[in-house]
């Protein structure tokens, strides 16, 4: 209960699809959606295999609680896949319906394979699957191609589509659902890779669950929490945007290439709520979200005004307002449209051209790497490489390739002025402060911009002692607490970071947000409670922090496989070597989380030693020990890795 | 003629439907016992064009209020008893 309890496999190559029970034990020993999600692509992935080949898997998974009110924990859906051009095996994450409605059509996971011979799109309505055509859909940008397809499937349907650098396999493109749900940076390519337009899904099955009034019971105290959280009508009302005076103070709102902070007063005047509520037309919230910051905002175009759905309006702000230097709110918003309609992430497009407009100011490229372009920060030059990397043209062609073949193409200099982890950029700074997030970002198999959030590291100044009540929280037991306790000096952060990874692994596996406002509703127990209601199986928190653990143990397995270890766990050397400058001429450089200590390479290093000793793996490899997978009863990894010579051995 | 009150008067604004579809999960966990939004008493349609959803009751609704006492962005709201014309024979 609560599980579908089915998996929906379709063969775009065959054009046949079948439905396979989904195997209780999966459930139990990976909870669902972001860890079942793990094991699924574990068993389908076969190390090697090329990220735009038919036989790159696309995994998709609903949480746990996907299909149920449950406050928030209905609108995650994931998408594991191997991403062209980083070559890692990642798992990117959506908030909205998707996921809720594949539960509905009776499926917990949907697995994707083939190439089909002709622009598709697949059509899921409980147990009819159809390939149909999409060659009518083929060459037009995402929002078009989502409104064609609710003209043609319907108003109920959640329709997931790419644009058209999705169609030209751009490593950086993504997949959007209903135009509100970003799967992003990996997605789309292998979308366009396999003539994959879209995905339809509609569900009429339902979703039960074993124990209905003591899971409604826990949902009812959730919901009022949620509805009597007295920060509840910022969030909903200024989205995100409320918090841009908040991190303008800090030092989170960063330009120039990670470089400088941005100037303060003005990222306020021009980026500030009272700029974002002046466009805003509408609020949009997941499915199961009651704090719901997403939303419809008004974007002036040459052609007048027009609607645009923003799956994260903050982001707007974050990548082009800042990092283009924008004039004000509406250019952002207007850039982030853009690129969304043409299918580009816009996290990882604004950083490229951020990068690459930095490279020129400095003269390590020139003319001749730009195709004659001059490049300086603001809205022409960023709506024309935006172009370009849609058509795949010129300079522009080649940042959609992503950071890999970018930095390659462009030079060793070039390349050292990347700030980048694993071909993925970071969203934040660790010389703003050295947190969860941060450290996380460096040590994810998916790269920098997947970390465990919530934000309980990007607060500054918080006491040891919240850590110690938050771990509480999470499921830490009293050994880890105390093991873990996160005094200044930070060195405990690493372990601090394996522990809070269980607990963000959790809240993917139900499907909870990570946002603030809605994941702090939740603790282990409640979490414990909720499972046990919803499946009629006893489980206590410590059952779920070992699955968790189990899940994420198998995650970084299959990057193992994938040829990933420890040298890939790489702080930027930015980071490491430059200060962040104010603009009254203060600098920030790295040190721990109370400032207390600078941090040098040594000191990250053995932040990262002491992340994989809490977390049982190889020290000098980051490769999971043959221990610590049989702990988690994951022998059967465990002799894969050995037979293919990557197991670590003392 | 005299009526009777049955239910609520429950007013829709679309324009605050933020899409959660919470409305749709209860009235169908409450009439039904499942979580089924396409057997909610409730439609929420996604618009072709435009910006607002399409809400509307569909047939079969007792207008109990379920669906508007869970609604947290203001899109439903009771705004008192409903009445019912009586029924002549």
């Amino acid at each position: 209960m609560s599980y579908a309890g089915r998996i929906l496999y379709v063969d775009l190559s065959s054009g046949s699809s079948h439905i396979e029970p989904l195997d209780p034990a999966l459930g139990r020993d990976f909870i669902g959606g972001w860890g079942t999600n793990a094991k699924l692509a574990y068993d389908l992935f076969k190390p090697g295999v090329d990220a735009l080949s038919p036989e790159n898997p696309l995994v998709f998974g609903g949480g746990f609680l996907g299909g149920t009110p449950c406050p928030g924990a209905g609108a995650k859906a994931f998408v594991t896949t191997r991403c062209p051009s980083s070559g890692v095996v990642g798992t990117a994450v959506s908030g909205g319906w998707l996921s809720s409605m594949l539960k509905w059509a009776g499926y917990d996971h949907l697995v994707v394979t083939g190439r089909a011979n002709r622009p598709v799109y697949l059509h899921v309505a409980d147990g009819q699957v159809t390939l149909r055509d999409a060659g009518h859909l083929w060459g037009r940008d995402l929002v078009e191609a989502t409104d064609a397809l609710r003209t043609e499937c319907g108003s109920r349907a959640v329709i997931a589509t790419i644009g058209q650098a999705g169609e030209r396999q751009a490593p950086i493109a993504i997949l959007m659902e209903n135009k509100t749900g970003t799967l992003g940076r990996t997605v789309g390519g292998v979308f366009g890779s396999k003539n994959l337009k879209a995905i339809v899904v509609e569900g009429n099955q339902g979703i039960k669950i074993a124990r209905k009034p003591a899971f409604m019971k826990l949902v009812d105290r959730l919901a009022k929490d949620a509805r009597e959280d007295p920060l509840r009508d910022n969030w909903v009302r200024e989205g995100l945007y409320f918090i841009v005076p908040v991190w303008a103070k800090a030092g989170h709102l960063i330009y120039r290439n990670w470089n400088e902070v941005y100037p303060g007063q003005r990222a306020v005047d021009r980026f500030g709520p009272q700029e974002y509520e002046k466009i805003k037309l509408s609020t949009v919230a997941c499915a199961s979200c009651l704090t719901g910051d997403k939303s419809v905002v008004e974007v002036q175009g040459p052609e007048g005004p027009r609607p645009f759905w923003a799956a994260c309006p903050l982001v707007a702000t974050l990548a082009y307002g800042l990092r283009s230097d924008l004039d004000n709110i509406g250019q952002a918003f207007d850039c982030h449209d853009m690129a969304t309609r043409y299918g580009l992430d816009s996290n990882t497009s604004s950083a490229l051209i951020d990068w690459v407009v930095d490279l020129y100011g400095k003269e390590i490229i020139g003319k001749e790497d730009t195709g004659g372009l001059e490049l300086a920060p603001g809205y022409e030059t960023t709506t024309t490489l935006l172009g370009q990397m849609a058509r795949g043209e010129g300079l522009g062609g080649l940042l959609a390739q992503g950071w890999g073949p970018a930095m390659a193409q462009l030079g060793p200099e070039a390349a050292s002025h990347a700030v980048q982890i694993k071909g993925s950029d970071p969203d934040f700074d660790a010389r703003v402060t050295l947190g969860v997030e941060t450290l996380g970002s460096v040590v994810n198999p998916r790269g920098a911009h997947d970390m465990p959030v919530g934000g309980i590291t990007m607060a500054m100044g918080r006491k040891p002692e919240f850590f110690t009540k938050v771990g509480a929280r999470m499921g830490f037991t009293p050994e880890d607490n105390a093991r873990t306790s996160l005094e200044p000096g930070g060195a405990n952060l690493g372990r601090y970071l394996a522990h809070y990874e269980d607990w963000a692994t959790i809240l993917n596996c139900f499907g909870i947000c990570f946002r603030m406002q809605v994941s702090r509703l939740y603790d282990i127990d409640t979490c414990a409670e909720l499972y046990t209601a919803a499946t009629g199986r006893q489980v206590s928190g410590a059952d779920l922090v070992k699955s968790a653990r189990r899940a994420y143990t198998l995650y970084r397995a299959a990057n193992v496989r994938q040829g990933f270890s420890r040298a890939d766990d790489r702080v930027p050397a930015q980071w490491l070597s430059k200060p962040l400058r104010w603009e009254d001429g203060r600098e920030m450089r790295l040190s721990d989380y109370y400032k207390s200590k600078a941090m040098s390479a040594e000191d990250i290093s053995a932040l990262i030693d002491s992340y994989y000793e809490e977390k049982g793996w190889d020290v000098k490899t980051g490769v999971p020990s043959r221990q610590s997978l049989e702990e988690l009863g994951l022998s059967g990894a465990a002799e894969d890795l050995d037979r293919e010579g990557r197991l670590p051995h003392d | 003629m005299a009526g009777r009150t049955k239910g609520y008067e429950i007013q829709i604004e679309q324009e605050k439907c933020a899409s959660c579809l919470v409305c749709q999960m209860r009235c169908s966990l409450l009439y039904f016992g499942e979580f089924n939004p396409s057997k909610a008493f409730i439609e929420v349609q996604w618009p072709e064009s435009g910006v607002a959803n399409e809400v509307r009751f569909t047939e079969g609704c007792t207008y109990c209020g379920a669906c508007a006492r869970n609604c947290a962005y203001g899109a439903l709201t009771i705004t008192g008893r409903r009445k019912v014309p009586a029924v002549t024979p």
